[in-house]
């Protein structure tokens, strides 16, 4: 994932996941129907049978291709690849893409898509993954549900949908969990997908230059602090808190999505840093969903941040430092089977 | 060069360009068909979406286009066009024809429909795996070849009932051509290398070193050299004697800064007519002393390239919508 400089004329991409019954249609047609000016061509699955208005809808085949390249876990859509070629014969038509999956798509080689294909990426640029999340239903899903789990694993933006529908402490502890899988997202509650467009389009998410815009939550986590999470979720959800756990034997915990946050106050070895990041997204790839951080290294008045997906991984430098914030280093993982001490020295290694 | 007999604004991004006779069809993106006569564009409002793809027609007298409006239509030069098929809610990809034995088949989705010469309709179609990246027939028309995720599949084109040669390798392979001769099969991978089989033994051939996808193929009027797009030169394989291409090295033709997006050999000699990705179209042999622009580089990719059956004549089209015809 080299740096996809935004170039003007690459259409702006939001993918919308979540599953079925979450809101994610109703989102679909309120960013339809506002009056904001903008064209949109969107990609669906099945379209005769949600009721979508708009002049342009592609239906796509969900078909996943396995790219040849010895990259394990490197998937791709390669429907989507064949419709936005076919999309960009009406360059002019449209002024930016939403593709929605099904709430039994795994959300990675959707994303993959735009940073694999070279003709793709030219063209567009992923914006956000925005995933819709059923406040009432979620847990259950998230007990049952490998896609269910990636999909939040993968969201920029969490709708945290049907507030309403929920108490306030059944809200907390959705909180929690959704949290404990994805730390990055920013979460927005809402009730019948009713947003403001502008926090979920034009969101950058992929942008390097506004990857720390996501911080605040990035923030409030840390490594103890996480914990602390999984501790309380214990209490509200019996089993569940095994999601977090490492025991490679345990089924659940085999299945389950968690995030570490890793951090360091020493400024870190950028070789050594930058070699680490890269052995461990190859060797681990099929296992780190994402990963987010913002580095600091000797001698370098600009923030490095680095972002992936699998083992698609991009890094620059990017604003300096401000002269009233700390410089402390900080890198996410979302996965699975992550072994949160392996990942702690390795980290704790590379300090300069 | 001569010079330029007619350029016309397609007000569209250009998809397709073709012959019938003597005058020159294009296609756009706004779904229109143009027919250029001495200068004089004739434009019809053919698909209600984008043209994706067209081909002439076997009879020689019109020129089919497929669009995202699921039609199939014919259009002869200044006349209205005529449908000929429609695959409601789906996108017609692939168009190919063959004037020696009448055949049409069109790529819709994971199928491929064959219309036999003169029929009205779709006689059979051809069911595939996944979606077909690619159609080709052979210089007889009568072998269809289509590529799709993990091979592609070899049949005759008339035998509805040709379950087919099947040819693995993994991956998603997309535009395929098939030798005049039939003895070869090749397909662009999405890992921007050429797979191909050699028939009857389906021994595998691999070429690599591309920067991009190949998008077009053509064949030189013998049948012993095949020019591909995707790198910043014509790439052109040797396919004499009995194992093709394999331990050949290619020749590398007219190479500048830019990718050639696409290439035609002339139909009488050993020239190829190139497209680049900045807009610029040259020519040249196989001797790569002889390069010649005949199109200076206007920014927007050449989408499509076709000589007229003479040879004295090229039309092209890029992805802003300039298209023309050169007299050379």
């Amino acid at each position: 994932m080299t740096a996809p400089d935004a170039k003007p004329e690459q259409i702006p991409v939001t993918v919308l996941t979540g599953w079925l019954g979450a809101g994610k249609t109703t989102l679909l047609n309120r960013i339809l129907s506002e009056d904001h000016g903008k064209r949109y061509a969107v990609i669906v699955n099945e379209f005769g049978e949600i009721g979508i208005d708009n002049d342009l809808i592609v239906d796509a085949d969900e078909e996943v291709f396995e790219m040849n390249n010895g990259c394990v876990c490197c998937t791709v859509r390669g429907d989507l690849i064949r419709i936005i070629e076919g999309l960009m014969r009406r360059k002019g038509k449209f002024d930016a893409i939403l593709v929605e999956t099904t709430g039994l798509a795994a959300p990675a080689p959707v994303a993959q898509t735009f940073f694999v294909d070279e003709a793709v990426r030219a063209r567009t640029r992923l914006d956000a993954i925005v995933t819709v999340v059923d406040a009432k239903h979620i847990l259950h899903r998230l007990d049952d549900s490998a896609e269910a789990q990636e999909q939040i694993a993968f969201a920029d933006v969490l709708l945290l949908n049907k507030t309403d529908l929920v108490s306030a402490e059944e809200l907390a502890a959705v909180e929690r969990r959704i949290r404990a899988i994805n730390p990055t997202a920013r979460i927005e509650r809402t009730q019948n997908s009713a947003i403001a467009l502008d926090k979920i389009l034009d969101v950058g998410a992929f942008d390097l230059a506004r990857v720390t815009e996501l911080e605040p939550d990035f923030l409030a986590e840390s490594g103890h602090h996480h914990h602390h999470h999984d501790h309380d979720h214990h209490h509200d959800h019996g089993h569940a808190a095994r999601d977090f756990g490492r025991e490679a034997d345990d089924h659940i915990a085999a299945a389950g999505i968690a995030s570490i946050s890793l951090r360091s106050e020493r400024p870190l070895d950028p070789q050594r840093t930058l070699t680490w990041i890269n052995r461990i997204t190859q060797e681990r790839g099929p296992d780190i969903l994402r990963l987010k951080g913002i580095l600091a290294f000797p001698d370098e008045p600009k923030r490095f941040v680095v972002q992936g997906v699998h083992m698609i991984v991009d890094g620059d430098t990017q604003r300096d430092w401000r002269a009233d914030e700390p410089r402390i280093s900080r890198l996410v993982f979302i996965g699975r089977n992550l072994d949160r001490a392996e990942l702690e020295t390795a980290f704790a290694a590379c300090a300069a | 060069m001569r010079g330029v007999s007619g350029t016309i604004d397609l007000e569209a991004p250009g998809v397709a360009c073709g012959w019938i006779g003597d005058v020159a069809m294009f296609a756009s993106g706004d779904g229109e068909v143009f027919a250029l006569r001495n200068g004089e564009a004739a434009r019809r409002r053919a698909h209600e979406g984008a043209v994706l793809c067209a081909c002439a027609h076997p009879d020689g007298a019109s020129w089919l286009t497929g669009g995202d409006d699921g039609r199939v239509l014919a259009t002869r030069p200044g006349a209205a066009p005529v449908e000929i098929a429609r695959f409601a809610g789906k996108w017609v990809d692939h168009l190919v024809a063959s004037a020696a034995s009448g055949v049409i088949a069109a790529g819709v989705g994971k199928t491929a429909h064959v219309f036999p010469r003169g029929a009205p309709q779709s006689a059979h179609a051809f069911a595939y795996p996944s979606t077909i990246g690619g159609l080709a027939l052979d210089a007889k028309g009568r072998i269809l070849v289509a590529s799709h995720y993990g091979g592609a599949t070899v049949r005759y084109a008339l035998m509805a009932d040709d379950s087919g040669v099947t040819l693995r390798w993994a991956g998603s392979h997309l535009a395929a051509t098939i030798s005049p001769d039939g003895d070869y099969v090749l397909t662009a991978m999405q890992e921007m290398e050429l797979h191909g089989w050699r028939l009857p033994e389906k021994t595998d051939l691999r070429m690599s070193g591309y920067a991009a996808k190949t998008k077009s193929f053509s064949w030189d009027r013998r049948g012993r050299w095949l020019a591909t797009s995707g790198a910043p030169c014509a790439v052109v394989w040797p396919f004499v004697g009995k194992t093709g291409p394999q331990n050949k090295a290619p020749v590398m033709v007219a190479e500048r800064e830019a990718l050639v997006t696409q290439v035609a050999f002339h139909p009488r000699e050993d020239r190829i007519a190139i497209g680049y990705a900045d807009g610029a179209v040259h020519a040249a042999t196989l001797d790569p002393a002889s390069e010649a622009r005949l199109v200076a580089p206007a920014g927007a990719a050449i989408a499509a390239l076709a000589w007229r059956a003479d040879g004295a004549a090229l039309a092209f089209a890029d992805e802003a919508g300039a298209a023309g015809v050169l007299m050379l």
